[in-house]
């Protein structure tokens, strides 16, 4: 969809906002953030409505930058997870707690690794099409992908946050 | 070497994973009404030739609440404002957020919503710290406001924060905020700063506004005046009383189980939410480390209820194991007598019929503990 009318942003946002805000998130490493990211970002598409080609491909973009130039806090702060799985309750409490998992252990990648996974994994894009949106090589694509998702696997295996190639063992 | 099947099939696993997460994640509605209803705010600020943290300053668009007298606080009136100074008194209601640990924030940049807020407790003597942050519509980057109250024994002193500051290597100067020493830390790049003093004895508050990178000499200078404006706006109403939890003793046993050295493997696994997960990888750690596991001991110091099934947990351990403190010195202090100590915040969760220790909390104390 080509940028154009305000109707046509009207559109756009309406077709196109729940999967750039499942992007945003798991970009972001956390919900409140992905929401933050992909506002502000939707805000500079609206004031540049009529002069972008392809809007889609610019708030990718312009998520991919920002949620990997963010300044990150040293502190973490730990979220509860929905009510325990084993408890018997529904589907939905053991999908929260995955998700929570999920982006826990997403926040620990480098920004740069957490893009590349996500934009591998989640938004199903080729090496070249990341390169594109990192402006670095598809060897360098290549690379991050092939580190966070082995710091991804170990993280989701054990449950251990501060897991790193060639740390405490 | 990983096999290349073996690697497929994480690859489908790690795909399932993301769908199964991204299920239900669904944006609120009327986001395209909200962004032209930002869009219109920023036009309106950049026709009146002010950013929303120098509208501080001229009174441009901000409700400015006078604190109350009682507490020394400064009244805080804009420069150059023609009317007359707000006189002190009830005013009207705080928004989310702007009331936080027993302090209340009168007064916020014009523009700024709340973001989020948590709490958390750690160190013996227990510190509870409480937060609230806060974001701005501005560009490049959203000005970011976080608040932090922490409440702690009453011989909480200005050094030990100075000190705590100085790891991260900010650029510090000593200014005076409210009448009390304090430290001014600049981040790199002066992409942010940070303001620290000791209130009253027991009170120490935190604040901190990123997003200013970009902004220049100017601007670096309006932040901090506008940050200067929200500590000199606060007022102190008291420690909050925490709440108790019926369930602390069980909290404690659970703590206790799961970290304190000589407790059977199945028994501390038992008080760990899915402890049988991380079982070979602690048994490894624990030999690895021989002191942790002969001497560890964890205290308990706080336990506040945050729902049903979760309460927030600031805990203690001691043990004697040099060879970690060396690896992680950020969080493992060597005490006089040699022992070592780590002060932790976490949960504890209740599941499978039980409080245990959150599986996140016990694997992050120290570091490695589950691999």
């Amino acid at each position: 969809m080509a940028g154009g009318s305000g109707a046509s942003f009207e559109r756009f946002v309406a077709e196109r906002e729940a999967p750039l805000l499942r992007t945003a998130v798991f970009l972001a490493g956390d919900r409140g953030r992905g929401e933050d990211l992909l506002q502000d970002v939707l805000l500079a598409v609206f004031r540049r409505w009529g002069r972008i080609d392809d809007p889609e491909a610019y708030v990718r973009r312009a998520l991919v930058n920002a949620a990997t130039s963010r300044w990150r806090r040293p502190r973490v702060r730990e979220e509860p997870l929905g009510p325990a799985a084993d408890r018997g309750v529904s589907s939905d409490a053991d999908r929260l707690a995955e998700r929570a998992e999920l982006l826990a252990a997403l926040r620990v990648l480098p920004p740069r690794q957490r893009a590349v996974v996500v934009l591998r994994y989640f938004d199903d894009l080729s090496e070249a099409q990341i390169a594109t949106l990192l402006a670095c090589s598809p060897g360098s694509v290549k690379t991050h992908c092939a580190r966070g998702l082995k710091r991804l696997r170990a993280i989701l295996d054990t449950g251990d946050l501060t897991w790193s190639e060639g740390g405490a063992r | 070497m990983i096999p290349a099947a073996y690697d497929e099939q994480f690859d489908d696993a790690i795909r399932a994973t993301f769908t199964r997460a991204a299920a239900g994640l669904r944006p609120a509605p009327g986001t395209a009404e909200r962004v032209r209803r930002r869009h219109r705010r920023h036009r309106r600020w950049q026709a009146a030739g002010v950013s929303a943290l120098t509208a501080a300053a001229v009174g441009v668009g901000v409700l400015v609440v006078a604190p109350r007298s009682n507490q020394g606080a400064t009244q805080l009136t804009p420069a150059g404002a023609t009317t007359s100074s707000p006189t002190p008194g009830p005013g009207p209601a705080l928004g989310a957020g702007r009331t936080l640990g027993g302090v209340e924030l009168t007064y916020l940049p014009a523009g700024m919503s709340l973001a989020g807020s948590g709490e958390q407790a750690y160190g013996q003597p227990a510190v509870v710290e409480y937060s609230s942050t806060f974001r701005g519509p501005q560009k490049p980057h959203p000005h970011e406001l976080t608040v932090g109250v922490s409440w702690g024994p009453n011989s909480m002193t200005l050094d030990q924060s100075e000190a705590a500051l100085r790891k991260f290597r900010f650029s510090m100067t000593p200014v005076t905020i409210r009448g009390h020493s304090a430290w001014l830390s600049v981040l790199p790049a002066q992409s942010g700063l940070m303001l620290t003093w000791i209130e009253q004895p027991g009170l120490q508050v935190d604040l901190r506004l990123l997003g200013i990178e970009g902004s220049g000499a100017n601007g670096f200078a309006a932040a901090r005046d506008a940050a200067e404006h929200v500590a000199a706006g606060m007022v102190v109403r008291g420690r909050p009383i925490l709440a108790t939890s019926p369930a602390e003793g069980v909290i404690r046993n659970a703590f206790a189980d799961a970290f304190n050295a000589g407790v059977p493997p199945a028994r501390a696994l038992a008080a760990i939410q899915d402890g049988p997960k991380i079982g070979a990888g602690r048994e490894r750690y624990l030999e690895r480390w021989p002191g942790l596991a002969r001497s560890r001991q964890v205290t308990v110091n706080l336990v506040v209820p945050l729902d049903p099934t979760h309460a927030l947990v600031g805990f203690t351990e001691n043990f004697q194991e040099p060879g970690l403190a060396a690896q992680w010195p950020d969080q493992i202090t060597t005490m006089a007598d040699g022992r070592q100590t780590l002060g932790g915040s976490g949960q504890a969760v209740w599941t499978g019929g039980r409080w245990k220790v959150s599986q996140l909390t016990y694997c992050a104390a120290p570091p490695g503990v589950c691999g």
